[in-house]
């Protein structure tokens, strides 16, 4: 009974995200053209106001500065902000076990080695390594445009996370290669690949499913401190909004980090532009979280 | 009760040679320069895209470039204090400087880290005191709060002071950290996050500890139910969550650099992001480590002469 419940649980929160992913793209591809920004409305008293609008029945949470309804701009970097965190974290899990798998196998003295040359990669927080990556952002933006960029942060956001994940499976490998079953196995001729795909990775494999989540909430974080920074994945534009004394940067893509991180200048004046994209990462990671409790149970 | 002692290794039983002492040493020796080539290697992270220190270099990937850097970063590091000075974006760094920003970002850091503890002790009494539906319910606010990440929390926070300020004209606490230190609201900010995290885990161990027999036995000799807590299960859980004190430090600082860029605080973390020198960028790397070495040393010691039954 708990069994089924927990199931159906998962794969609710996960056909969920997979709408929001559907409608991002539906959005995109089929009423994006036909939604114009608001420019000016009446308000109670009759007199006609600019945005941004508070949120109110016609925009549920709000508008931006230049109008646009925030809930259909939330909807738009649904697919960019799941898409990316989705890659970054299944690549990150990949890498590690396949680097992880490497450095159980290297010889003690080298491994020791290079366990302490990871150590301060793993204990600087990773937002520190991206940001001394990031200042190349701007000129890859200028001359190869927003795909390579993309493609660029991408690599960057995956690489940083890999030397602590890779130390964890590291460790977690050489636990199990020390049961007895593995020693049987290797009496009996298996190689080390044999014995990682067939003997480690399955035993680790109800765990992997955690690790994936925890590495795209991770992401996340990363993502949001990023956009704080001024940081965009997808690059800037300079100078979007109407009607704003200096250049503010914007986030090209829309993903919600970067929702979040152009408008922090607005937290006093206007607080829903910052408040509803960061309500709609607060829902993302809350998702994500239950599928790891329920997860968690199961292997319990 | 020997056989535990030597299984924990608490009594080296072996007889210490010279040849081991030197062996020891050489490792680690061996050990920290290896690290300390490693934070060059992070220091110069930016030349591995970049062609050259000037403004308008190429961008591209330049290893030979980059290995060039860590070296000049390491020697740079040896005459570290025969500089003078250095200026980068209108802000003179030298020694002074740098340790006066590092004492205070410190300060805040390590601040946040106590109350955090302070506030979790507290809270798991609370916890302890509650019913067992109430229990349930504190759980799920926990893991509610939880899902919210510390910038958000720290920009509901600012504009909570902000429109508290707007209504009532009451000014609770200052708020941007120009001209002389705020501590009050970034040591607030700074300890919410590991505060959640660590009840978390402080109360996942309360109810653990729970089910183990000794309370049992203490409440079957007739101790009361609030001096076995505040004794022997409180003193417990501290130390199991002194445990995490890496993984907290981790976070905290990654929250502290934002903390002082949201609240325009002249700290440290600064140095990490507008330094454009290797060598300065190491040092200041090796100065957020320190007191990570330093916490993990006193609470590993702490915890070695426990003697438990965990793990």
């Amino acid at each position: 009974m708990m069994k089924t419940n927990s199931n159906t649980l998962i794969y609710s929160v996960l056909v969920l995200l997979l709408l929001l992913l559907t409608a991002s793209f539906v959005y995109e591809w089929g009423f994006k053209e036909g939604v114009k920004p608001v420019n000016m409305k009446p308000d109670a008293a009759g007199e006609m106001v600019s945005p941004p609008f508070p949120p109110s029945f016609d925009h549920p949470l709000g508008t931006d500065r230049n109008g646009n309804d925030l809930s259909l701009r939330i909807l738009n970097g649904a697919k960019y902000t799941l898409i990316f965190v989705f890659g970054v974290g299944l690549l990150r899990v990949v890498f590690s076990i396949f680097f992880g798998a490497l450095l159980t196998f290297t010889w003690k003295p080298i491994r020791k080695l290079i366990e302490t040359f990871m150590q301060p990669y793993i204990n600087i927080p990773a937002f520190i390594l991206v940001y001394f990556l990031a200042f190349a952002f701007l000129p890859i933006d200028e001359t190869h445009g927003m795909v390579p960029l993309m493609s660029f942060q991408f690599l960057v956001l995956t690489l940083v996370g890999i030397p602590l994940l890779m130390m964890v499976f590291s460790k977690e490998f050489g636990e199990i290669l020390k049961m007895e079953y593995i020693h049987a196995s290797f009496q009996l001729g298996a190689s080390k690949r044999h014995i990682v795909l067939k003997h480690i990775i399955p035993v680790l494999r109800p765990r992997l499913m955690i690790v994936l989540l925890q590495q795209m909430i991770s992401a996340l974080i990363l993502l949001l401190h990023l956009g704080v920074f001024q940081i965009f994945i997808g690059g800037e534009l300079e100078g979007g909004i109407i009607g704003a004394d200096e250049d503010l940067s914007l986030s090209k893509s829309g993903e919600w980090a970067g929702m979040v991180g152009q408008s922090i200048s607005d937290l006093v004046t206007a607080p829903w532009i910052v408040l509803a994209p960061s309500l709609a990462f607060v829902g993302l990671i809350l998702l994500l979280n239950i599928i790891i409790r329920q997860v968690d149970a199961k292997i319990a | 009760m020997v056989a535990l002692f030597k299984a924990k290794g608490v009594f080296k039983i072996e007889k210490i040679t010279p040849v081991h002492v030197l062996k020891l040493t050489f490792i680690s020796i061996v050990k920290l320069m290896v690290m300390i080539i490693s934070i060059c290697s992070i220091a110069s992270l930016p030349y591995l895209l970049t062609s050259s220190k000037m403004e308008e270099a190429a961008v591209g990937f330049f290893p030979v470039n980059y290995v060039q850097e860590i070296a000049a970063a390491l020697i740079g590091l040896l005459s570290f204090y025969d500089r003078e000075e250095t200026t980068f974006r209108g802000v003179h760094i030298d020694m002074g400087y740098m340790l006066e920003a590092y004492q205070y970002s410190m300060s805040i850091l390590l601040m946040s880290l106590g109350i955090a503890f302070v506030v979790v002790l507290i809270f798991t009494y609370l916890y302890h005191l509650l019913t067992n539906r109430m229990k349930k319910f504190a759980k799920w606010i926990l893991v509610f709060l939880d899902c919210i990440p510390d910038v958000i929390l720290i920009l509901i926070f600012q504009l909570s002071v902000i429109l508290l300020y707007k209504e009532t004209g009451f000014k609770l606490l200052k708020l941007y950290g120009i001209g002389n230190d705020v501590y009050l609201l970034p040591v607030i900010c700074l300890s919410i996050t590991p505060t959640v995290l660590l009840l978390k885990i402080s109360l996942r161990i309360h109810d653990d500890e729970q089910r183990k027999e000794y309370i049992d036995f203490a409440l079957s000799k007739g101790l009361s139910r609030q001096y076995v807590f505040l004794i022997h299960v409180l003193r417990n859980i501290f130390f199991s969550i002194t445990n995490h004190v890496g993984l907290i430090y981790w976070m905290m600082l990654s929250g502290l650099i934002v903390i002082e860029y949201l609240f325009v605080i002249q700290g440290f973390t600064m140095i990490l992001y507008r330094a454009n020198d290797s060598s300065i960028l190491a040092i200041a790397i090796m100065l957020f480590l320190i007191p990570y070495v330093l916490l993990q040393g006193v609470f590993s010691q702490i915890n070695k002469r426990r003697v438990n039954d965990e793990n």
